[in-house]
């Protein structure tokens, strides 16, 4: 592996924004190397009118408010922003 | 420790006089704000109780888990191809790569774990969905950590914990936010025209009430309609 300068982000910021403390990157990546996946709402109706009923399943499964949720707008920049400088956190890690 | 003194192996944390291992968290921070996830987040912007079926790190050569997967998804055939599924299922599957357990391929590659979480769906054995959730999201981020793996999934469910961890209303606040700064996109709906796509649906009907893209609002700014991904202007 190339040694590579893994502060380099430390000190770049999203253009907007104030920062009250910007956390270290945990990873190589930068923002703009990245895709988020946007997930896909399901219009029910629709499928159900096409002979696929689903809400059986779903219903059961307690996920009706689930696709509720998705029917929702993605914030990709966020996304990205929040993925570059996140950690795995337990208590493993804590005693380390 | 068990390493430092073989005696200690087996036994709980307690035991070992340490501190009970209580949870994973992911941490982070946007724009100098916490964000901390755990199952309980996950489950919260799932609106979900964290119970259910769960199964993870299957052995996919020896799990007792492959005949019951066979009967339940491939009608006991043994090669378990996509031909062999009911059209529900089939569309379940869809569902479970777009929305639950993001996956690229076809089924023919799916995983154990994924067609164990299936067999749950389809036999309504409730799921641990917002478990499956947060186990996916912290081998994603592993994969972006170790092997630069340049894919954030649940794109949506995160945007929905930054909002309802009120990151958003703070950003808000600092009035230079617009919906270009946040990257305000939207996916497109599984419909009808999928089930035509997926050659499950012969004609496509199409009605005044079928969801469309442009309806969904940005929380932040719901004077200005998201652009949608798959449709640029």
């Amino acid at each position: 592996m190339e040694s590579s300068n893994s502060n380099q982000g430390t000190c770049m910021q999203i253009e907007f924004g104030e920062s009250l403390s910007i956390k270290g990157r945990t990873m190589k990546l930068e923002e703009d190397d990245l895709i988020v996946q946007v997930k896909n709402p399901v219009d029910f109706v629709s499928l159900t009118r096409h002979d696929c009923d689903l809400t059986t399943y779903l219903r059961y499964q307690d996920l009706l408010g689930y696709f509720t949720m998705l029917d929702g707008p993605t914030y990709e920049n966020l996304a990205k922003y929040f993925w570059v400088r996140a950690e795995i956190y337990n208590k493993y890690a804590a005693k380390a | 420790m068990v390493l430092l003194d073989p005696s200690l192996k087996g036994k709980s944390r307690a035991e070992m006089g340490l501190k009970e291992f209580t949870r994973t968290e992911i941490r982070s921070n946007i724009m100098g704000i916490p964000v901390t996830i755990t199952e309980e987040v996950i489950g919260r912007a799932c609106i979900r109780d964290v119970e259910g079926a769960f199964q993870w790190n299957l052995n996919s050569k020896t799990s007792t888990w492959i005949p019951v997967v066979r009967d339940t998804l491939f009608n006991g055939n043994k090669k378990g191809k996509y031909k062999d599924m009911q059209k529900e299922h089939k569309v379940l599957q869809k569902l479970m790569q777009e929305c639950f357990l993001p996956k690229a391929g076809g089924v023919d590659s799916l995983s154990l774990e994924h067609k164990v979480f299936l067999h749950f769906l389809i036999t309504f054995e409730k799921v641990n969905l917002p478990r499956y959730i947060f186990h996916h999201m912290l081998w994603a981020l592993k994969e972006s950590q170790d092997k630069q793996r340049a894919y954030i999934p649940y794109g949506r469910m995160l945007s929905e914990i930054f909002y309802q961890g009120r990151i958003l209303e703070a950003l808000k606040m600092s009035k230079v936010v617009t919906d270009k700064m946040l990257g305000t996109v939207v996916g497109k709906y599984i419909n009808g025209s999928t089930l035509k796509n997926m050659y499950l649906a012969k004609e496509v009907i199409r009605m005044n009430t079928d969801l469309k893209e442009s309806m969904i609002l940005s929380n932040l700014m719901e004077d200005f309609p998201p652009i949608s991904k798959e449709d640029p202007p």
